[in-house]
């Protein structure tokens, strides 16, 4: 073969190669893109990504979420109780990691380590997963209805009420969502109603929209019809949120005098159902002020309601800012200075200054994984007691780090 | 009665089974050599690219997945589908040996037609024109002048594909004789039917039992889902699961599930109702009972009172009574302290779950017993719960193809006198002879073969002679095809679209789907395209209802209701199974496909679609008794007495117990001195359902426990047999008073002293050259049947066995 003939077949087979990369590339894009999915930007990481990395790190070996999993440590999603944002997600992970690291010492399990994307996965997977509802207790639902008196208006299966449309028909829808959206849209006509008859204001808590549907289920026609609601859109819930007007309201620069909640700052409920049935609550008052102020009250679809609720979820998965000054009395407190604190060659632990700018939950608990059974075993060894923290003291903390000068311009500063 | 084999021995000689291979008389070696003798062409190295393809199973009613390994256009391998639900990749023998079935010198090559008589039948090939055209214009006879009633379709048990186009077939063209083999199942589908008022199918949650107690079911040898059960039983054992579920087998016969059981219990053949009553008696007694479940959802443990002021008997009292620990000791053998311990663990194990009676896939145990049983479940609180007693989740589809027939003329296999479920496929031959309730002029058979697989085969035989005019779709010939006018080669799994629906004892709704894994060999066909052609042949109004150019057409039809449905997921990995219940369970659905076509596309690249979510708590769906409850004493079966008196009579009671509408111990049949010992026939695995006798793959595993295959054997207990001079190997009569036959008698300790066995599968008269050996034991057995389903029941014929 001549030599241009050589270099020609050269050329040809580098654009071959190219070629196929470009292909590739073109191929994975569109999964790549899919796999961020709607409102991905509001939670990094994956969920569905984050269920494997929790099955295939073997978490589920001893761990559970809503029942899928093993039983010889708590399900993760229903223990801690209540909403966790990502920091109380870091903190409850750290508080109980020697437990964890002593337990699969004994059983002779490696502890797993992981890198910051898949522990964003996970992070993403456990946020959302403890915010789905379970399939609640019908017993407790019939008691309920007897309780809440929606039988006086509302019949189910002909059985009670005729004020009010027959519960069966609603008997097929799944998700506690699909519920409240339909109570919340019917909910001024119900104020007025209840009002004429001096009934009190239905209020749901816990599990009770669940448990309901529960039992409305088993009283269903005998039908095979099953509603679910489709996975919701954070990004879709922030339009929402602002066209609707909830905005004018419950946003972040709310009008003087608005008693409005807080959506940033209120606590939460762990499930999406039970946020659902918070806003049922709400209903009267929110239904007075706005009639006083002459604002419709706002009317979704059942989409709109998921989107809606799932945008509050997203936007409470991140903590607000903390303080670098409770942040720093809290690393020495802890005597996290104690190690990595002081002149270079002299600190026992890594130097966090690498942390400036980018200390957030996911690095800590990705740390966590990594160093935390060395470091355990040092501490351990220099009888030091392993720090528990508080979400808030977790928020502080990365506030601290993330602003902090270097440990070697500490340890000076100390001097 | 002692044994002298224990567990430890009987795993040395199930792990000698594999030596036991090498050293029999017919190696692997020999069989293969004695196969490309006979079908020198099959030795031929196939060539062409490589694929894998899903097909499914139909050698059992579990209906495994699997994905299949060709060269070219020629199957070599078939393993399971990871994806499925069902197997998830497993496979037990007769799944692989379904090559064997597929590439069988013995298939049927091309329709036959019978120029002879049924007697001495002359068979000569024909084309699928000809049977096409002659089966039409003798429906399309029969439907002009008025006698479309008269076509009677016997179909095998399972729902599928083909069954719903049947069914579909048969009303569009006015019969309403759409008849399926009995299942093992029956016994329990009557008392779920009793005591829950439910016919859809009984499931259980094998997975998340902490405590398994079997009365005589072959949980291991082919019940239910063969796979999944074993499956199951791998998670029972699993250190990873942080849990050990504990399996008793209550069985007279050191089974291979009793085997692997971690307890087993003999007992005297026939009274396991007496002893799950027994059980009873110390749960109540100890107060080990779910009081909330039985307060909340059952009717009938205590005493009662209708509402004419009539007291009756409740559960509660019934056991107290005539159910007490020394009694039943007495009468089981189980010895008293067993029953205690049993009854304790049982209790104190949550969740409990107690299957039974006697149920193999083809042998169905008596309904009194099955209640009695399930009687036990309702006591701890163990339905429709996790690990517990489930009702199979309806598919989403319309049922309208399985509704009850509304065509003015009844159904030919009436039985009034049954309770449950008011029809009986044992009743066919006495219908067709007496013709009544008419006569009964043409059969449609599909892979059926009653004459061999029913104890009344006889009769069938007789019946069937006289029947002007029978069609039947097989896919060998087989004892009773061979009485058809016209047989049609069917095509096997592999060759054909198919579609099932949940197995039996599978909680969830599920639909698979399979394309063809390759072309059909010789002239088969599938029996839906056939039956699609005759709809056209037969024009309005049957061609309007079937207007599907074939099988393919149809299920992709069905699935549009799956999509229309918005539920479920199509088979995926474990992971996403667990992503998709996750969701479901809170109400979610995030579905891979967004229209029909993708998700048809999906399902056949798949495998199927499926819901992996069970909602407990359904109690109207779970109990649609006349309390909507669990009825211990069932108001169904009272009130339906209450209309036939008789009925006490064939039970075996006076009128007016209320034992009759409560489980109980029926009545047991004693040894006479002429017929000494009992005859139970058993079901192996390879042979379960009575077919694959002509699959050499599966003869030569059939008796792993005394390396017996290739014929019957005689399981004996050596002291019985020494009694009876009797030695191993021996061939030996064995005659009850209804027949005899020759066999080999194997000693076997884990057999009773006063009990025989003979296995299942054997004692084919017809068809392939490897089938036709050994005895068929359900040609011995005496014609008996219980009162309440018509369930053939074959604990009851004695035998006396003596050397040739």
């Amino acid at each position: 073969m001549t030599a241009i003939a050589r270099r020609l077949s050269r050329v040809i087979a580098l654009s071959r190669a190219a070629v196929v990369l470009l292909w590739f590339w073109l191929a994975l894009l569109p999964l790549a893109v899919r796999a961020q999915g709607p409102g991905a930007h509001f939670i990094p990481g994956e969920a569905k990504a984050g269920m494997r990395t929790f099955f295939d790190k073997g978490c589920a070996r001893c761990h559970a979420v809503l029942g899928e999993g093993g039983r010889s440590a708590p399900d993760l999603a229903r223990a801690p109780a209540g909403h966790l944002g990502s920091a109380d997600l870091v903190a409850a992970m750290w508080n109980h990691a020697p437990a964890m690291w002593e337990k699969m010492r004994v059983e002779h399990v490696t502890a797993p380590k992981f890198s910051e994307s898949e522990m964003a996965n996970l992070f993403a997977f456990l946020y959302s997963v403890r915010s789905f509802d379970e399939p609640g207790d019908p017993d407790r639902g019939r008691q309920l209805l007897s309780e809440k008196r929606c039988l006086v208006c509302h019949a189910i299966g002909g059985q009670g009420g005729r004020l009010a449309p027959d519960l069966k028909n609603w008997a097929s829808y799944r998700n506690p969502v699909s519920w409240v959206q339909a109570m919340w849209n019917h909910a001024p006509a119900m104020r007025t109603r209840m009002a004429e008859r001096g009934l009190p204001w239905p209020e749901l808590k816990g599990n009770d929209v669940a448990d309901l549907i529960a039992f409305l289920r088993t009283a269903a026609p005998k039908s095979k019809a099953r509603v679910y609601l489709r996975p919701a859109d954070p990004d879709a819930g922030r339009r929402v949120f602002r066209d609707k007007g909830c905005i004018a309201c419950h946003g972040g620069q709310r009008s003087s005098g608005s008693r409005a909640p807080d959506f940033s700052t209120r606590a939460l409920p762990r499930t999406l159902g039970q946020f659902a049935g918070l806003m049922w609550n709400h209903a009267p008052a929110m239904s007075a002020t706005m009639q006083a102020q002459q604002i419709k009250h706002p009317q979704f679809s059942n989409k709109e309601m998921a989107d809606l609720i799932a945008y509050l979820f997203a936007e409470r998965y991140f903590e607000t800012a903390g303080s670098v000054e409770r942040g720093r009395r809290i690393f020495e407190d802890k005597g996290c200075s104690g190690c990595h604190q002081g002149r270079p060659g002299t600190i026992l632990g890594p130097d966090l200054a690498g942390w400036r700018e980018s200390t957030s939950p996911i690095r800590i608990a990705t740390a966590l994984w990594n160093h935390g059974p060395l470091m355990f075993e040092k501490m351990k060894q220099q009888q030091m007691a392993w720090p528990r923290f508080r979400a808030g003291e977790i928020v502080d903390l990365m506030e601290f780090l993330n602003r902090a000068p270097s440990a070697q311009a500490r340890g000076k500063g100390k001097q | 009665m002692k044994l002298k084999v224990n567990r430890r021995n009987f795993l040395q000689f199930a792990a000698g089974g594999a030596l036991g291979v090498a050293t029999s008389e017919i190696s692997l070696r020999g069989l293969s050599d004695f196969n490309a003798a006979i079908s020198p062409e099959e030795v031929e190295v196939p060539g062409g690219p490589e694929a894998w393809r899903l097909s499914l199973c139909s050698l059992c009613p579990a209906r495994c997945g699997l994905r299949v390994r060709t060269i070219g256009s020629r199957a070599v391998k078939i393993q399971g589908n990871p994806l499925h639900p069902v197997n998830h990749e497993g496979l037990c023998p007769r799944g692989i040996a379904g090559l064997q079935a597929l590439y069988h010198p013995d298939r049927l090559r091309a329709p036959l037609k019978n120029l002879g008589t049924r007697k001495s039948p002359r068979w000569q090939e024909i084309s699928w024109e000809e049977a096409t055209v002659a089966v039409t214009n003798r429906l399309r006879e029969l439907r002009q002048t008025g006698r479309a009633h008269t076509v009677v379709c016997v179909d095998r048990r399972e729902p599928d594909l083909f069954s719903r186009l049947l069914r579909r077939f048969l009303s569009a063209y006015g019969s309403p004789n759409y008849l399926a083999m009995p299942s093992g199942l029956a016994a329990l589908q009557t008392a779920a039917y009793l005591q829950q008022g439910v016919t859809k199918s009984i499931a259980y949650d094998l997975d998340n039992t902490r405590y398994l107690l079997s009365f005589g079911v072959n949980l291991l040898e082919g019940w239910g889902a063969p796979t999944s059960v074993m499956r199951s039983f791998g998670r029972w054992r699993d250190p990873a699961a942080g849990r050990r579920t504990k399996f008793t087998q209550v069985e007279s016969r050191f089974s291979l599930t009793a085997a692997r059981a971690d307890e087993w219990v003999a007992l005297r053949p026939g009274t396991e109702a007496a002893l799950a009553l027994g059980l009873a008696y110390v749960l109540i007694t100890e107060g080990l009972v779910d009081d909330k479940f039985i307060r909340d959802h059952t009717f009938g443990f205590e005493d009662w009172r209708d509402a004419t002021g009539k007291s009756h008997l409740g559960f509660r009292s019934l056991v107290l009574s005539d159910y007490r620990l020394d009694d039943v000791s007495t009468l089981t053998g189980v010895p008293a302290e067993t029953i205690l311990r049993l009854a304790r663990e049982f209790g104190r194990s949550r969740p409990a779950l107690a299957i039974g009676d006697r149920q193999t896939s083809t042998l169905a145990g008596h309904p009194y017993a099955a209640m009695a049983v399930h009687a036990l479940n309702a006591l701890v609180g163990s339905i429709d719960s996790p690990g517990g007693v489930l009702l199979q989740a309806d598919l989403p589809w319309s049922d309208e193809d399985a509704k009850p027939s509304s065509l003015p003329h009844p159904r030919i296999d009436q039985a009034p006198e049954h309770p449950v479920p008011g029809h009986s496929l044992a009743r066919l031959p006495q219908a067709i002879l007496s013709r009544k309730p008419y006569s009964v002029q043409a059969l449609l058979l599909h892979d059926v073969n009653p004459v061999f697989g029913l104890p009344n085969g006889e009769a069938f035989r007789q019946a069937f002679a006289e029947v002007p005019f029978i069609v039947s779709f097989a896919s060998f010939l087989d004892e009773t095809s061979a009485l058809a006018d016209v047989v049609l080669p069917a095509a096997t799994d592999l060759e054909r679209w198919q579609a099932a629906d949940s197995p039996p004892t599978f909680p969830f709704a599920m639909v698979s789907i399979a394309p063809p894994a390759i072309a059909p060999r010789n002239a088969a066909r599938h029996p839906a395209d056939f039956i699609l052609a005759l709809a056209r042949g037969l024009g309005e109004p049957v061609s309007s209802a079937l207007p599907f150019a074939g099988a393919e057409e149809y299920l992709r039809r069905q699935v549009g209701d799956l999509f229309a449905a918005e539920s479920g997921t199509v088979f995926s990995t474990s992971l996403e199974e667990t992503w998709h219940r996750l969701l479901e369970r809170s109400g979610w659905w995030a579905p891979t496909y967004s229209t029909a076509d993708e998700l048809w596309e999906q399902m056949k690249q798949q495998g199927g679609w499926w819901e992996p979510t069970y909602y407990y708590g359904q109690w109207d769906r779970v109990f649609q008794t006349p309390s909507g409850r669990f009825e211990f004493f069932s108001q169904l079966l009272s009130r339906w007495a209450a209309a036939h008196p008789e009925f006490a009579r064939a039970a075996g009671l006076g009128q007016g117990d209320d034992r009759l509408f409560l489980p109980h111990q029926p009545p047991l049949l004693e040894a006479s001195p002429e017929y000494p010992l009992l005859l139970l026939p058993v079901e192996v695995l390879p042979l379960a359902g009575g077919h694959g006798a002509h699959l050499p793959y599966l003869q030569q595993i059939a008796g792993p426990h005394l390396f017996a295959h290739w014929d019957s054997w005689m399981e004996i207990h050596p002291e019985t047999a020494h009694r009876l001079g009797i030695a191993d190997g021996d061939r030996v009569w064995v005659e009850s008073p209804r027949s005899r036959a020759q066999v080999r008698a194997r000693l076997y300790a884990g057999a009773r002293p006063d009990v025989v066995h003979l296995p299942l599968g054997y004692g084919h008269t017809e068809g392939s050259p490897w089938g036709r050996r050994g005895v068929n034991p359900l040609h011995l057995l005496e014609e008996r049947y219980e009162p309440l389903a018509g369930i053939a029941q074959t604990d009851r014929t004695y035998v006396k066995v003596y050397r040739t």
